[in-house]
C-alpha cells in the first residue's frame, strides 16, 4: 500500500486519558501498531490507545511528523533528534513505553540510546535507584563481584 | 524506569561499554545474570560491530623499538611476538620463544587465559619446522573460538623439494589442541598469521615449493573454521604487467588481495565471498611526495561515511586514504606508539574466555599478573561510527573527523 502525503487522510487517536488527536495518516503509520490497523481497515473510528497518555502521544506524534517529512535531511534529523531527547527521566520513560507499545523502532532506538548515554559510567547504587532494582546480593557476594572486576570501579 | 519490559532493558544495556556493564553486574542478581548470558553477550557484540567503535591494537614489531614507557621485555630480540589475530573482541597473543607461549585476551573485560602448550612433532628425519604460521577466529557452527597452527617442514631432496605441513587446532571450548589433516599447500614466505574473513582463515600459498616465486602459481587457500576443511579461493583477473608482491587483508568483513607494484597498489576486494566475479579493484597510487615512502599497505577499516579507508603503511604509519580525492592523510595519534608495529582491530565485547565467569578470582588474577610483567601492547581508542546523540555539535564534528585518538598502554 502506498501512503504518500498528498493522498493522506486524517486519523484520530484517543489517548488513555481520553484526549483525541487528529493526525495525518502518513504520519501515524510510522507506528507499526497503527499501520497494521490501517492495513486491516480497522482505523475508521477513533483508535483507542489505552497505554499512552495524551501528553506522551503528542510528543510521539511530533517525532513521527518530523520523521515522516521527506524533505528533512539526515543531518537535520539527527540534530532535531538530539534536541528532542533533552527531557527528564519521567518523560523519557513514558516515551520508551509508548514507542514500545506503538512499535516505532526508530523512536525506541533513539530513546534507548539516550538512556544508555545517561546511565553510562554510573555506579550500581545509582542504577538501582533509577531502575528501582532491589539489591538481592549478600554483602559477601557483593564484595566478591566487585573484587572480580575491581578495575571497572576505578 | 521501574517497569520497563526486560527486552527494553536489554536493548539499553546492549548499548553500553563493557566497563559500565561490569559495574552494573553488582546491581542485582537478575542484572548480573542478564549481562553474563550468552544471548546478551551476542546482542552486545552485534551492536558493537554495527556501531563500528573499534580499538586498534598495536603490537610492537621489534623489541628494540618498544617505547620508553613500556615494561622491559625478557624475550630475545627478533623473536616473534604480538597479536596472531583478533575476533569478536578477543585478541590472540603470541610470546614467541623456544616454546611459543600463547594467550587469549579480552582487553575490554581484561580477562586473560594462557593456552596449554602442545609441542610440534617433526616428521622422521627432521628436527625443526621451517615455518610456523597461526590463525585465529570464530567457528559459528560450533560457537567456538579456534586457533590454528601450521608447522611446515621442507625436505631438501627432489627437484623442487617436498614438504609437509602439520596442522593443529586449539578449541577454546575444549581448551585443548588436536591434530587435523595436513595442509596440502606450501606457504612460500613468512606469514605470521592467516587472515580471517567469512568464517575462514586465508593464506597465500603455492602448490609446491619453488625457487622463483611467480605470481601465476600463487593461490589463496582457505581453512573453514566450522567445517575444518581446506579450499581454494578464486582469484581475480589480474590487470597489467610487471612484478608485484601479493598480500592479504580484510576490509569491512571482505577478503582483500593487495598487489604491491612499488609505485602503486591494486587492492582487490571480494565483495561476495567465494564469487570470482565479485572481485572489485581499487588502484591506489603511492605518492612519494606526500607519504614517503610507503610501499606496503594493509587495510584496517572504512571511515564512517565510507569515503575513506584506514591503512597501515610499512608497519610504521597509520593513514587515511580518501578514494574520491585519491589522497592520503595522517591519522593523528596522541601519545607514544612503537616505531614499527602490527595492527589489529579489536571490538568492545563481553565474550568470555574459558572459565572467566565461573573461575575463582584469585587464579584469574595471578595468571594475569604473570603475563602482565612480560609485554606491553598499545591500544588506540578509535571511534568509527559512534553515536552522535546528546553531544554538542562542535564535539560531534571533532569526533566525526576522528582526528584525536587516545593511546592506552596495556601490559600483558
Amino acid at each position: 500500500m502506498s501512503l504518500s502525503p498528498s493522498t493522506s487522510k486524517m486519523l484520530s487517536l484517543k489517548s488513555s486519558d481520553g484526549k483525541v488527536l487528529e493526525v495525518e495518516e502518513h504520519v501515524a503509520v510510522l507506528c507499526e501498531t497503527i499501520k497494521s490497523l490501517v492495513e486491516d481497515g480497522c482505523a475508521d473510528s477513533p483508535i483507542p490507545l489505552a497505554n499512552v497518555d495524551g501528553a506522551t502521544l503528542g510528543n510521539v506524534m511530533e517525532w513521527c511528523k518530523k520523521h515522516a517529512d521527506q524533505k528533512a535531511s539526515a543531518d537535520d534529523l539527527e540534530d532535531w533528534d538530539a534536541e528532542f531527547v533533552e527531557r527528564d527521566q519521567g518523560e523519557l520513560y513514558h516515551l520508551i513505553m509508548a514507542a514500545n507499545y506503538l512499535n516505532i523502532k526508530g523512536l525506541l532506538d533513539l530513546i534507548c540510546q539516550k538512556v544508555a548515554d545517561m546511565i553510562k559510567g554510573k555506579h550500581p547504587e545509582k542504577i538501582r535507584e533509577i531502575f528501582n532494582i532491589e539489591n538481592d546480593f549478600t554483602p559477601e557476594q557483593q564484595e566478591q563481584i566487585r573484587k572480580d572486576n575491581s578495575w571497572a570501579f576505578e | 524506569m521501574s517497569t520497563l519490559p526486560s527486552d527494553v532493558i536489554m536493548d539499553i544495556l546492549s548499548r553500553l561499554p563493557v566497563k559500565t556493564l561490569l559495574r552494573f553486574k553488582s546491581a542485582s542478581k537478575p542484572w548480573r545474570d542478564l549481562i553474563d548470558c550468552p544471548y546478551f553477550i551476542k546482542a552486545h557484540l552485534k551492536r558493537s560491530m554495527d556501531r563500528g567503535d573499534y580499538n586498534l591494537s598495536l603490537s610492537p614489531k621489534y623489541f628494540e623499538t618498544v617505547p620508553d614507557n613500556a615494561v622491559p621485555i625478557k624475550a630475545q630480540q627478533h623473536s616473534r611476538t604480538g597479536a596472531l589475530g583478533s575476533c569478536n573482541g578477543l585478541l590472540c597473543l603470541l610470546d614467541g620463544g623456544e616454546e611459543d607461549n600463547i594467550a587469549l585476551w579480552n582487553p575490554s573485560t581484561r580477562k586473560l587465559q594462557t593456552l596449554p602448550f602442545t609441542p610440534i612433532q617433526p616428521p622422521r628425519g627432521l628436527t625443526v619446522a621451517t615455518l610456523v604460521s597461526y590463525g585465529f577466529g570464530y567457528d559459528s557452527v560450533n560457537d567456538d573460538y579456534k586457533l590454528v597452527r601450521m608447522a611446515q617442514f621442507t625436505y631438501s631432496s627432489g627437484l623442487y623439494g617436498s614438504f609437509e605441513s602439520q596442522v593443529d587446532v586449539y578449541s577454546l571450548k575444549m581448551n585443548s589442541w588436536r591434530r587435523i589433516q595436513d595442509f596440502p599447500y606450501y606457504l612460500p614466505v613468512e606469514q605470521v598469521h592467516g587472515e580471517l574473513a567469512c568464517g575462514a582463515l586465508h593464506w597465500i600459498v603455492l602448490q609446491r615449493p619453488r625457487w622463483n616465486i611467480n605470481i601465476i602459481v600463487s593461490l589463496v587457500a582457505a581453512f573453514d573454521l566450522g567445517l575444518e576443511e581446506y579450499r581454494e579461493v578464486p582469484l581475480p583477473q589480474f590487470l597489467g604487467e610487471g612484478c608485484f608482491v601479493m598480500s592479504l587483508g580484510v576490509l569491512g568483513g571482505c577478503l582483500c588481495l593487495l598487489c604491491h607494484y612499488g609505485d602503486h597498489v591494486d587492492m582487490w576486494v571480494m565483495k561476495e565471498y567465494g564469487l570470482k566475479e565479485s572481485w572489485t579493484i581499487l588502484s591506489i597510487v603511492l605518492d612519494p611526495q606526500v607519504i614517503c615512502p610507503i610501499r606496503y599497505l594493509q587495510p584496517l577499516t572504512y571511515s564512517k561515511n565510507g569515503d575513506q579507508i584506514l591503512f597501515v603503511g610499512n608497519n610504521s604509519k597509520i593513514i587515511w586514504y580518501d578514494f574520491e580525492k585519491k589522497k592520503f592523510t595522517d591519522f593523528q595519534i596522541c601519545g607514544n606508539i612503537p616505531k614499527y608495529f602490527e595492527v589489529d582491530i579489536c571490538l568492545e565485547s563481553l565474550v568470555p574466555i574459558n572459565g572467566d565467569v565461573t573461575s575463582d578470582g584469585k587464579k584469574q588474577q595471578s595468571s594475569e599478573k604473570k603475563m602482565r610483567k612480560k609485554r606491553s601492547i598499545v591500544m588506540l581508542e578509535f571511534m568509527g561510527r559512534s553515536s552522535k546523540l546528546g553531544r554538542k555539535r562542535s564535539e560531534r564534528i571533532k569526533r566525526r573527523r576522528g582526528e584525536i585518538h587516545n593511546v592506552l598502554s596495556y601490559f600483558y
